[in-house]
């Protein structure tokens, strides 16, 4: 997070807004597909828990080599 | 009245685990998303363990759900490409944010001014893909506006 309020808050606002266009798109979140749906052995939450931990995952390892990142 | 409190209780044990589980601290998801505490992969693990005993339990037993009181039961759905599309998105916003939709509801209540952010952020996609998916509707054939018209 950048040490500025302001962009703090614009960055939050850009992360929020990705998660709403993707969470409607894939047609659930970490609760609905990545909790309730793979709990009803539902493929399809198999693939979108898959995919929103693979790339959260991988990003928030790169955003360990940012400068200012804390490894 | 009754379906009110159901609901209202439910939400307030929800609430309770996000806080009790410090769900609702971006540095707890910080360091799950970094793999350096397995607490919360345990607690999603566990969580889907007893929802689909639960789940399946509660359907046998012919139960109904307590807020709608329709019979417990589902569908199954085979993944498609935008279950993908939309989760590399989500999962983009997940690593930023270091919260979800879930969370932000309680970060909100224990006054993180963050959580109403990511929640406004929230509603802005939810509106975007709602009205993306008008244009696209409204549109007959979708190279129309590549040829210029």
């Amino acid at each position: 997070m950048p040490a500025a309020p302001a962009a703090q808050v614009a960055l939050l606002l850009f992360a929020g807004t990705l998660m709403g266009f993707g969470a409607r798109t894939a047609g659930g979140c970490t609760g609905s597909h990545g909790i309730c749906g793979t709990s009803l052995g539902s493929p399809a939450s198999f693939a979108a828990a898959a995919t929103f931990f693979g790339t959260a995952l991988l990003l928030s390892r790169l955003y360990t080599l940012l400068p200012g990142g804390k490894p | 009245m009754t379906k009110k409190i159901v609901g209202l209780s439910i939400g307030v044990a929800i609430g309770f685990i996000m806080a009790w589980a410090r769900l609702s601290d971006p540095a707890v998801i910080r360091s799950m998303l970094l793999l350096r505490e397995p607490d919360v992969f345990l607690l999603m693990g566990s969580a889907a363990l007893v929802a689909g005993v639960g789940a399946r339990l509660l359907r046998a037993a012919g139960a109904r759900a307590l807020v709608t009181g329709e019979a417990i039961g589902w569908s199954v759905e085979r993944p498609r490409a935008s279950h993908v599309a939309g989760s590399v998105l989500f999962g983009a916003g997940w690593s930023i944010a270091a919260t979800c939709p879930g969370p932000i509801a309680t970060m909100t209540g224990e006054g993180r001014v963050a959580g109403l952010v990511v929640a406004a952020g929230l509603m802005v996609g939810v509106v975007l893909k709602g009205a993306a998916e008008k244009r696209l509707a409204a549109r007959p054939l979708p190279t129309a506006d590549a040829a210029g018209q």
